[in-house]
Formats: structure tokens, C-alpha cells, sequence
């Protein structure tokens, strides 16, 4: 940086908020914010959730919902699992819903978010319906992927969902280009992407982090520390003790904050969409959270010490937590939760119900849609024995 | 809206006026430099780092600036935020004869690196972009000045539409002319900005389109190949440039996986050319001579050409940029400025076809099946065997994915004789693909077996003796076709 540029922070007389004003920009100093942070209980107390909230009553039972939905619709898929509808494999957010529910609540419709296989949650925010995810996990005609994919592995532009794809880190510079596109069309909207404490080790991300930070495109990615990546742990995948620190590497801002609390989820992410929205560049968050299932179904945890799972579950799961957090504070009551989680079997019921009635996709389906068909015609199976 | 387009008064203002051109007094001179393409207000204001102090108001610009007297032209926007004040009002003529009404303020300091000049401020309603043009005073004109920015600004002409071009020329003609035609088109890329790219494919495009649309990125093929992809599913069209195809291995993995795969999974479009200089026999090692299709036959959803002339390289890249599909485009390192190749282009906006080959020479006795920089050796080993009255066929396939069967086996029909040469090396190269549809597809027609002739399989060695070994030559190419003649 030229020096010139950080020699003052006078505010413009004629700008209405000061933003012509020279900014400092971080340069090698290290900006994590631990506001919300996770935070040792006074002793005895259970955990609960961040009180100092812009939330209304109405927007904390939405999120209840989501969170909710999240956890039964995966309930439900392992249930089609084990009665062997599901084809492929099965990869839960147990005990993690608040990170996606949280922070995906905090963007505006129109922007963009590219989630993580345990980033549900974030798909059920961004409109997306759980007959649609029942009929991907089962190879379906209905699905949106039309049985070509599995999983959250599909998107719709118009709602701003990029499903991601199994290489990890990728999405985060297909997110830049997103934002990168947005700007030269002139629209202000921002894009959530996700990795894990795993995908943050790939060459991608930090092509990706670095690219956007560099064009100060309004990228903000959610680290969600949980832990494990398939069993490797975290001390294994990267010798920062943070991953919110990384973000130094991008000369960007970092925060951290506890993964399991969705209020601070949320407030954390309306920070910065709000810092990111207003043209000040790239932001990282850490969400410290916990991966309670294996990779998947199947997975046996083995490298589980005894008794982890059990303490998290015990004492630190987000939906416990933010009941917990709205029975306290008086914002809803038990039958009104109790109402809430009904309402979400019903819809599961129903959706699931749908998603069963689906034929499965026709063979020659398969030929289709590598290129645009009316110019390449579909790759059909040769017939070898005809004439 | 006053004004035309923002560029094409730059254009012409260079050669149609200039400062103190006869018509003199209250004509806006030269208008020689453009600020940073940005989005006007604030976003401006902020990027560019513009800052009241005291009375002088500063600017940085990345346009020349010579000592002399300047004028600037600022959206009433930036005059707001500047609190600049107001001196008087003057009228202008513009280019094209119109006299308008602006606004003078001032004075502005602009700076350049170590250079400064004062400037006035001129707001002229309906003009939305920032511009930087010389003070309408003929007494001040300075020779110099305008000798350099005469030269900045050749840059910003427009390609001949027509006329004689090499091939390197072509690829830029073609890109300028889509850019041109579709706002949605822009390029990333490492050093395509001021550089102009490694090989000049992309010079001048950032003088003519801005920072916005030319978009010199960090040294990330991974986030290039990426970006391209995401700026493609917003209604883009990214042309991306690999500095060299031997780095495409490093955005693999984004090509292979992401945008092969998008249209499938999804149905989503990605209408992104992948473009970069390939090909040995220019001493350039083992990283810096590498042929990448086969690399990417094996995936389905990427298409691929690979042009052999410059008449072929502007329809290409004109076809792979209007393409709704990714494409991957070779352009053969050697091949850019070789006089050989220099040929007069039409003046329409034509385009080649995808999926197409080419019949670069008409023959009776033997096909050869090439592309790229082969073509021409294939077409040097067809004259020497004319003489000893053996007459080739030499179809260029241009298109390597997905490739134009009908025309390899309507040339095997035609001949009974199939050779393939290639650059890439033998093993695991296209050559066993389309020896492979001959065979099966065209296996009654044929007189001799399907011969190969392409590189040993080894790296591109770097001294030239190792090179010219390692590469078919036309001696080899003689030889296999005498061989096949005879079978």
C-alpha cells in the first residue's frame, strides 16, 4: 500500500457516511473479531444463546423452524436409508444445524450461497424444499438433478443456491466468479460460501480467498470447525489453532464465533454482509461447532475418544440450546415448539411421500444434456450390432 | 443521452480533433486518457481513493498526465462529493459539431506517479463516465503530450475488420470484435491487462474495455478457472487465458469436474472459453510445449479446437466466445506470428463452425488426419510426395471434441488410406481415438492398416536436437506415407 493512503481517516464533508474517506486496509495486522465466540457457562449453568439480538420473536421461530426441519428431514433420509431407498451415502449435520441455519438467515433473497454437504440447513433457508433433497438422496426422476447427481449437489440460479461438488474448496472461486459477475451487472448482493476445517487445507480455497480478496469482492466464507474431516482431526489438517487466523493470509477479517448458538450465528454473518455489501472486500468466519455423526452413515467413529460425542450432545447441541434460549426468555411456549415440530413432520410426511411416488429416472435419460443437444446431439449407447 | 458511447468518443476525438487544431477556442480538445472504468459515485470515490485536502482536491489516476492545462470531465456526482467550487458556465463542441453546455469547477490536482498537473472540473449534464481530456485552450497545447497520447491511444483502435492478418492478429480481432458486440464478454486472465499477455493476444483490450471487463488475476489457474465458471452461470461470457497450456493442470480440476459437469448435473450453461498457447518445436521445455487434448478427451462436456490458420482462429474464437458451452482453445504457440500464415481475412462477421473440419488439401491416393501446427507439416510432405506422383489428402480437423466423424470417414471412404499425425505423444494420444472409428466405422473401405505418426513418449525435451527428434518431422511423415502407398 502506498503510504499516502493511510495517512489519514478524515471523513469527506460532502459524503453522507464518510465512505470517500481513505480507508486503512488491514495489511499484516492480524483482525479477528471473538465477539461471539464460544464462551465457557458460569459454572453449572447450561449453555443458552446470544440475548443481545436484532432478531423479532416472529424471525427466532423461523429459525427454530429450519433448525428443526434440518434435523428430521435428515432423520427422515436415514430412515429411507436404512430401508435401502436411499442409493448412495448418507452425510448428517447432527449437532451443527445452528451454523448453516444462522448464518444463511442473514442474506437478503437475491444473494448467493454455495453450501457444504452439511450445510442443510442453508438450503432449507434459501427456499429449497425437502421433497427436493428426499427425491436426490434417492435417485429420482423428480429430483432437481433429475437422478444425475445426488444429494444437495444441484442449484437454481433464480434462488441464488450453487450446490456444491465433492471437491472440496472448489466452490469458493466459483463463488468469486459469481461475485465477480454480479459486479460488472452491477447488482450489490454478496455470496455465503462454506468449507469445513477440512476443505480450508485445499489449494482452492486459498486460490479462491485470495482472488476475492484481492478484487474485494463481497465473499464471505463460513469455516465450520467441526472437528473432523472424514476422521482426520483438525490438529492434523492445519497448525493454525483458529481457522478464522487464516484469514490473515488474505489480509481480510477474520471471526469467530460459536457454532452452535444461532442467534450469534446469525449476527455475526448480518456483520459481515453488512461489511462485505458496502464494498469493503472479503470477510472469513469461523464457526466453531461439532460433527456429532461419521463422514456418513456408515462411518463407525472409531477415532472418536469415548465420551466426546456424548458431551456434546449432553451439553452443547444447538437445538437444545436455542429451546432452551426461547423458553427463558419467554419468546415462545413449549406447545407452541411442540406445534412447530408437528407442523414440520407434516410437511416431511407429506414431501416425503412425494418424493417416494417418483419413478426413477429412464435409462436413455443418461445420453442427454452433456452438451447443448441442438447442437451435439445426445451421447446414446452405440449399436454395435445393427447394421 | 448527449453523448455516444463513451469509447467511441475517445476514438475519434484522437484523430478527428486534437489540441490546437485549427477550430481552437471553446473546442474540447483531445480527449487522451480514460479513467478507471468504474461504477460512478461512490464505489469510484472509494476505490480510487479520492480525498478533499484543504482547497487543492487530489486524484490518483492511472492515465497519463503531463504538465500542461487539463481538463477534467466528472459526473455532477463526483462534483457533489468534492464540494468543488463553482467557477462559471461554458459552452462546448463536441466531435460531431453539437454545441453543449458545461460546467467549470475547480481546480482538481491529479496525480501519476510522480507527475502532477492542475485541471477544472467540467460536469456536462447526461455524461456519466469520468474522462480526462485536455483544457480547451489552443495557446496551451503541448507537441509532446499529445505525441504520447497519440500513441497511448493507437492501442484503442479497432482491429481492421478485414484486410491481412496473422494469426495472432485474428484471435485479437476476433475477441475485440465480440467484446465489442456483447457487453457480457470480458477476459481474466494472468498479465492480459496492461501486458497485453504473454504472447500480445490480448494487448490493448484494457485500453478499449477498462479494468472491469479485462481482469489481470493473481497467479491462481484454480480461481481463474473457477471465477470464469461462476461468472459464466451469471450471464457472462468469460474468455479465460491460460499463460501457457502446460499451466491448464493447474485449474484441472475446476475444468474437468466443474465446468464439464455443470450442464449435466444441473442443466446449467457454462459459456466460458478456455484459451491458451500450446504446442512444441519452439524450444520452449518441458513446460512450456505441451499439447493438453488428450488430457481432456476422456471428459465428457468440454469441447476443444484448435486452429491451423488465421482465417480459422477468428471464426473459432468468435464461435467458441458465442458457444453456450465450455470450450477449450488451443492456439498453437509457433503458429502466431508466422508470416506463412499471414492471409487476407474477410470484412463480414463470420464465424467457424464447431464439430467442423476442414479439407486443407484435396487428394486421391491417402488421408492425413491433423491439426494445429502438423497441418503444415502434413501439407509440406503432401508437395514432396506429388512429385513422386503420390497424391495426399490433408483434412484439418480444427475441432478435436467433438470430433467431425463424417468428414474422417468420408476421406477414408474416398482414399482407402488413413494417416494420423499428431504432436501430442503417441500413447494414450487422439490419433488412437480416430484410428479407432476408422477401424471400426470404416474398416471394408480400407487398403492398408490405420499408421500414426505423432511425438515419442517422453516429455518435450528442451535443446534442439532432442527436440527435433522427440517431434514428427515431414521426414517421418514421408516415410509412413510411402509406406502406406505401398501396402
Amino acid at each position: 500500500m502506498a503510504s499516502e493512503n493511510q495517512t489519514t481517516n478524515r471523513k469527506s464533508p460532502g459524503s453522507k457516511n464518510g465512505r470517500s474517506s481513505r480507508r486503512r486496509r488491514p495489511g499484516f495486522q492480524m483482525r479477528i473479531s471473538t465477539k461471539y465466540a464460544p464462551r465457557k457457562p458460569a459454572d453449572g449453568q447450561p449453555r443458552s444463546c446470544t440475548k443481545d439480538t436484532s432478531l423479532t420473536h416472529e424471525q427466532m421461530l423461523e429459525l427454530y423452524r429450519y433448525l428443526k426441519l434440518t434435523r428430521l428431514v435428515e432423520e427422515r433420509i436415514v430412515n429411507l436409508y436404512r430401508q435401502t431407498k436411499v442409493v448412495g451415502g448418507v452425510y448428517r449435520s447432527l449437532g451443527q444445524e445452528a451454523t448453516a441455519v444462522g448464518s444463511a438467515y442473514a442474506l437478503r433473497p437475491d444473494d448467493f450461497i454455495t453450501p457444504i454437504i452439511r450445510d442443510l440447513g442453508a438450503c432449507f433457508v434459501k427456499g429449497i424444499r425437502p421433497r427436493e433433497i428426499l427425491a436426490q438422496y434417492m435417485a429420482k426422476a423428480w429430483g432437481p438433478s433429475g437422478g444425475k447427481d445426488l444429494n444437495v449437489h444441484f442449484g437454481y440460479l433464480d434462488k441464488g443456491f450453487i450446490g456444491p461438488i465433492s471437491h472440496l474448496g472448489d466452490m469458493i472461486p466459483v463463488m468469486t466468479g459469481i461475485l465477480l459477475g454480479a459486479r460488472m451487472q452491477k447488482k450489490d448482493i454478496v455470496g455465503l460460501a462454506y468449507i469445513g476445517d477440512g476443505g480450508a487445507s485445499t489449494g482452492a480455497f486459498y486460490e479462491g480467498m485470495n482472488f476475492a480478496a484481492v478484487q474485494r469482492l463481497p465473499l464471505i466464507v463460513i469455516a465450520e470447525h467441526n472437528y473432523y474431516a472424514y476422521s482426520t482431526p483438525t490438529n492434523l489438517q492445519t497448525a493454525v489453532r483458529n481457522l478464522a487466523e487464516k484469514a490473515a493470509a488474505f489480509g481480510i477479517p477474520g471471526y469467530i464465533v460459536d457454532g452452535n448458538d444461532v442467534i450469534a450465528c446469525y449476527e455475526v454473518t448480518k456483520q459481515a454482509v453488512d461489511y462485505a455489501r458496502t464494498g469493503r472486500g472479503a470477510v472469513l468466519i469461523e464457526a466453531k461447532t461439532y460433527r456429532r455423526k461419521g463422514h456418513a452413515e456408515h462411518d463407525d467413529q472409531r477415532y472418536v475418544p469415548d465420551g466426546e460425542i456424548e458431551y456434546w450432545e449432553k451439553h452443547n447441541d444447538p437445538i437444545d440450546r436455542f429451546e432452551r434460549f426461547l423458553l427463558d426468555q419467554k419468546i415462545a411456549t413449549k406447545e407452541r415448539l411442540e406445534e412447530i415440530t408437528a407442523e414440520v413432520t407434516r410437511q416431511i410426511d407429506e414431501d416425503s411421500e412425494w418424493a417416494e411416488s417418483s419413478p426413477m429416472p429412464e435409462p436413455e435419460g443418461a445420453a442427454y444434456g452433456v452438451f447443448d443437444n441442438s447442437m451435439v446431439s445426445p451421447a446414446f449407447r452405440p449399436r454395435v450390432l445393427e447394421k | 443521452m448527449l453523448l455516444p458511447a463513451r469509447r467511441d468518443i475517445t476514438a475519434k476525438r484522437v484523430f478527428r480533433s486534437g489540441v490546437g487544431s485549427p477550430s481552437g477556442g471553446k473546442q474540447m480538445g483531445t480527449v487522451y486518457a480514460e479513467l478507471e472504468l468504474a461504477n460512478a459515485g461512490d464505489l469510484f470515490m472509494h476505490r480510487r481513493g479520492l480525498l478533499p485536502e484543504d482547497k487543492v482536491k487530489r486524484m490518483n489516476i492511472d492515465a497519463f498526465v503531463d504538465s500542461g492545462s487539463y481538463m477534467l470531465i466528472i459526473t455532477e456526482h463526483v462534483q457533489q462529493q468534492l464540494d468543488l467550487p463553482f467557477i462559471e458556465e461554458q459552452l462546448f463542441r463536441m466531435v460531431d459539431e453539437r454545441e453543449v453546455r458545461g460546467q467549470v469547477f475547480g481546480p482538481v490536482e491529479i496525480r501519476f506517479e510522480n507527475r502532477r498537473a492542475t485541471a477544472d472540473a467540467v460536469v456536462i449534464k447526461g455524461v456519466t463516465e469520468v474522462l480526462l481530456g485536455s483544457i480547451p485552450m489552443e495557446a496551451n497545447a503541448r507537441r509532446i503530450g499529445m505525441a504520447t497520447a497519440v500513441k497511448k491511444l493507437r492501442k484503442l483502435e479497432h482491429p481492421p475488420k478485414g484486410g491481412a492478418a496473422t494469426m495472432v492478429e485474428a484471435i485479437r480481432a476476433g475477441i475485440w470484435e465480440e467484446m465489442d458486440r456483447d457487453p457480457t464478454v470480458f477476459l481474466i486472465g494472468e498479465d492480459v491487462g496492461v501486458y497485453g499477455g504473454a504472447f500480445k493476444v490480448t494487448e490493448g483490450l484494457i485500453d478499449r474495455f477498462g479494468k472491469e471487463r479485462v481482469i489481470d488475476t493473481p497467479i491462481s489457474e484454480a480461481a481463474i478457472v473457477g471465477a470464469a465458471c461462476g461468472a459464466a452461470l451469471m450471464g457472462m461470457k468469460p474468455v479465460a487465458e491460460f499463460q501457457f497450456i502446460d499451466f491448464i493442470s493447474c485449474g484441472f480440476d475446476l475444468l474437468t469436474n466443474y465446468a464439464a459437469k455443470c450442464r449435466y448435473r444441473w442443466g446449467a450453461n457454462i459459456p466460458a472459453v478456455f484459451r491458451g498457447p500450446c504446442g512444441s518445436g519452439v524450444r520452449a521445455g518441458p513446460f512450456h510445449s505441451l499439447n493438453a487434448e488428450s488430457f481432456f478427451l476422456n471428459t465428457a462436456g468440454l469441447k476443444m479446437v484448435e486452429p491451423s490458420t488465421a482465417h480459422d482462429a477468428k471464426g473459432l474464437i468468435k464461435a467458441a466466445i458465442r458457444d453456450p458451452d465450455p470450450v477449450l482453445f488451443f492456439e498453437h504457440k509457433k503458429l502466431y506470428r508466422l508470416p506463412r500464415l499471414r492471409e487476407e481475412l474477410p470484412q463480414n462477421d463470420y464465424i467457424v463452425e464447431i464439430g467442423k473440419a476442414r479439407t486443407a488439401r484435396e487428394g486421391r491416393d491417402l488421408s492425413i488426419f491433423t491439426f494445429g501446427a502438423m497441418v503444415l507439416t502434413a501439407l509440406d510432405a503432401a508437395e514432396e510426395l506429388e512429385k513422386e506422383g503420390l497424391d495426399l489428402e490433408v483434412i484439418d480437423l480444427r475441432t478435436l471434441a467433438p470430433l467431425d466423424k463424417e468428414a474422417i470417414l468420408a476421406s477414408v471412404k474416398k482414399t482407402n488410406r488413413a494417416l494420423i499425425l499428431h504432436e501430442a505423444s503417441l500413447t494414450g494420444g487422439i490419433g488412437g481415438e480416430i484410428a479407432a472409428i476408422i477401424s471400426q466405422e470404416a474398416f471394408e473401405w480400407l487398403d492398408a492398416p490405420v499408421l500414426r505418426v505423432a511425438s515419442i513418449d517422453t516429455p518435450v525435451p528442451y535443446s534442439p536436437p532432442l527436440e527435433d527428434y522427440y517431434l514428427p518431422q515431414v521426414k517421418d511423415v514421408l516415410d509412413a506415407a510411402r509406406k502406406l502407398a505401398a501396402y
